[in-house]
């Protein structure tokens, strides 16, 4: 049976990225990850414990920009019709959904140790090399 | 799509099926299939979140050996691969074959660098004992308490014992026996002194000790504070023989280039301080008239490495600041020559020995030297045989999570590269677009999952 472009009634296809856009998306997706690593450099303005989440963010949105590019492009998923909604919003949903229900047990479990358990569990540094609340460091230190 | 109305009068009913989507079947099935892969991996990716910023405490990259540039040279490699499989698919639909054939190959073969430099990371975490499992092969300790300084104890009696039970030893061998013997002695020693309290010390100093030992074996996370500060000058204490070599930062190029080869010169020396010994031996075993025949060949042996020892053990007492011996080589190896002239072969071996005892005491200031050189830079670092317990808060569930999700990632290239590999075989006419098509749905969806594994495991 052949296979053929969604769009396409008639068993031609019509390529909806020409090259030049294809490359250009690539090119768009290098330069992204540059600035994703760039992060990572001393040159980053916002270095310091305190203002992490910045960049956090910033990391985070360049890698849904990226991922949008090489869904839609790459993928084709702009030209497809609305089952592309069907199939990605509820695992969308599922998977934000998922890590929602992780952080009551499994996120905030430090939270809960007895004195037994945190006489055996890894200890920050002095300059936070963890992420666990201040609360829980103090607790801690003693 | 035609459709024709049932048949009556016994003609059978011609049924059509229509398409619930607007797509082919294959490409409906790898849809399916893509959202299973992304529950699969969300669920993946979202515990590896939770566990990440609920942890205690999580190793910085440079504690774990993974280095940035690799994760952000293999994003590279896999966004050219999406775009060369892409081509790939518009060059078959165009009915060039040949070119679709060239960007698959371009593809399968960035896939394949891809792996190869994920196959050179694990390396470098497997070569510093970090494994994805906490036992029984990794290292990684996630507190430095009283077991973990059993750990390590435990570790270098071990390594001691089998260096001391092989048959053929080499110079190298006698370099590392002496290394763990010190540490063991001295080290491991003061450390379980301290850390038991046994002058009264309080906790603080207790830890610190401790902490300062995990520190020396391997260094993590921010510099050491001011209590194991106090135990590092403590310890610098007990080792002011010579302040010569005593501190490495001290030293130059040259003068570090001149304490190694010292080093390798001693344990060659021992390497023929024991081979000579054992050659005695067996010649104090055979009959008299053989023992007679071949004495005074043993015997002059014995004496030229005599002289050997002496002569270097001069060098050597000027070189690490101790008191200037009296005179030079030459006048001692004449004194002692003198009073070894005339002598037998139980004689010379008697001789041998008394030159070579003060070397061996010199061969243990020497090792402790180079093992607070070690200290600087971490003994598992500094020593590549020792893969001594290492203490990384948080280590063992980094490894864990790491592993898990890379390794997945991994497996879901090999099998597209597999794909790619057996594509390769056909002939790429616009009938094979669709299948084309289909594998790069697969394959972006595989880069789509490293463009989120990327910033979350090396750069967060």
């Amino acid at each position: 049976m052949a296979e053929t472009n969604s769009n396409s009634e008639h068993g031609e296809h019509v390529s909806h990225v020409s090259m030049l856009q294809y490359a250009s998306i690539a090119v768009a997706l290098a330069v992204l990850t540059s600035a994703s690593f760039f992060t990572n450099s001393d040159m980053w303005p916002f270095q310091g414990e305190d203002v992490k989440w910045v960049g956090r963010t910033f990391m985070m949105v360049v890698s849904c920009t990226k991922a949008m590019l090489v869904i839609l492009f790459f993928m084709h998923v702009k030209f497809e019709k609305g089952w592309k909604y069907v199939l990605t919003i509820p695992t969308m949903i599922m998977a934000c959904f998922l890590v929602l229900m992780l952080v009551p047990d499994i996120g905030r479990r430090v939270r809960h140790y007895s004195e037994q358990r945190k006489l055996f569990a890894a200890e920050p540094s002095d300059a936070d090399s963890g992420d666990a609340d201040s609360n829980d460091k103090q607790e801690k230190k003693h | 799509m035609s459709q024709q109305e049932p048949g009556h009068d016994g003609q059978h009913i011609k049924l059509e099926y229509q398409p619930a989507l607007p797509l082919s079947l294959g490409k409906t099935i790898m849809w399916l299939f893509l959202s299973t892969e992304i529950m699969f991996f969300a669920a993946l990716l979202g515990t590896y979140i939770v566990i990440r910023f609920g942890a205690a405490a999580w190793p910085k990259p440079e504690d774990v050996h993974l280095v940035e540039i690799f994760g952000a040279g293999n994003t590279i490699v896999l966004i050219v691969s999406s775009l060369t499989i892409v081509l790939s698919m518009e060059a078959a639909r165009a009915g060039n074959s040949a070119r679709a054939k060239k960007f698959l190959a371009a593809t399968l073969l960035l896939g394949t660098l891809f792996l190869g430099i994920k196959g050179i990371e694990y390396q470098a975490k497997f070569s510093h004992g970090i494994y994805p499992s906490a036992s029984p092969r990794s290292l990684i300790y996630e507190k430095a308490d009283f077991y973990y300084v059993s750990a390590v104890r435990s570790r270098l009696k071990e390594l001691a014992s089998e260096l001391d039970k092989k048959e053929t030893k080499t110079a190298e061998d006698y370099h590392q026996l002496a290394v763990c013997r010190e540490l063991i002695d001295r080290e491991l020693k003061e450390t379980a002194m301290l850390a038991a309290g046994s002058n009264g010390e309080g906790i603080g100093v207790r830890r610190a000790a401790m902490s300062s030992l995990a520190y020396r074996v391997y260094h993590t996370g921010d510099p050491i504070t001011a209590e194991v500060e106090q135990i590092e000058a403590r310890s610098k204490q007990m080792t002011t023989e010579s302040e010569k070599y005593l501190t490495d930062s001290n030293l130059s190029q040259p003068e570090e280039e001149a304490r190694a080869e010292y080093l390798e010169k001693v344990f060659s020396l021992e390497l023929e301080y024991q081979s000579l010994d054992k050659k005695y031996k067996s010649w104090d075993e055979e009959s008299e008239e053989a023992k007679s025949e071949s004495e005074d060949v043993l015997r002059t042996e014995l004496i030229e490495f005599g002289e050997k020892v002496i002569r270097f053990r001069h060098e050597l007492s000027s070189q690490l600041g101790k008191s200037k011996p009296a005179g030079d080589a030459e006048s001692a190896v004449s004194l002692w020559k003198r009073a070894s002239a005339g002598t037998a072969a139980t004689d010379g071996l008697a001789a041998m020995q008394n030159a070579y005892a003060p070397l061996a005491e010199m061969q243990t200031t020497l090792v402790w030297y180079d093992i607070t050189e070690g200290f600087a830079d971490g003994l598992n670092e500094h020593y590549h045989w020792i893969r001594l317990p290492m203490v990384i808060p948080g280590g063992n569930m980094w490894a864990s999570t790491y592993f898990l999700l890379t390794g997945f990632h991994a497996l879901h290239v090999l099998i597209g590269l597999i794909v790619f590999a057996l594509m390769l075989r056909i002939e790429l006419t616009p009938e094979k677009a669709g299948m084309i098509e289909n594998i790069g749905l697969y394959w972006h969806f595989v880069d789509l999952v490293w463009i989120f594994l990327f910033p979350l495991l090396y750069l967060f």
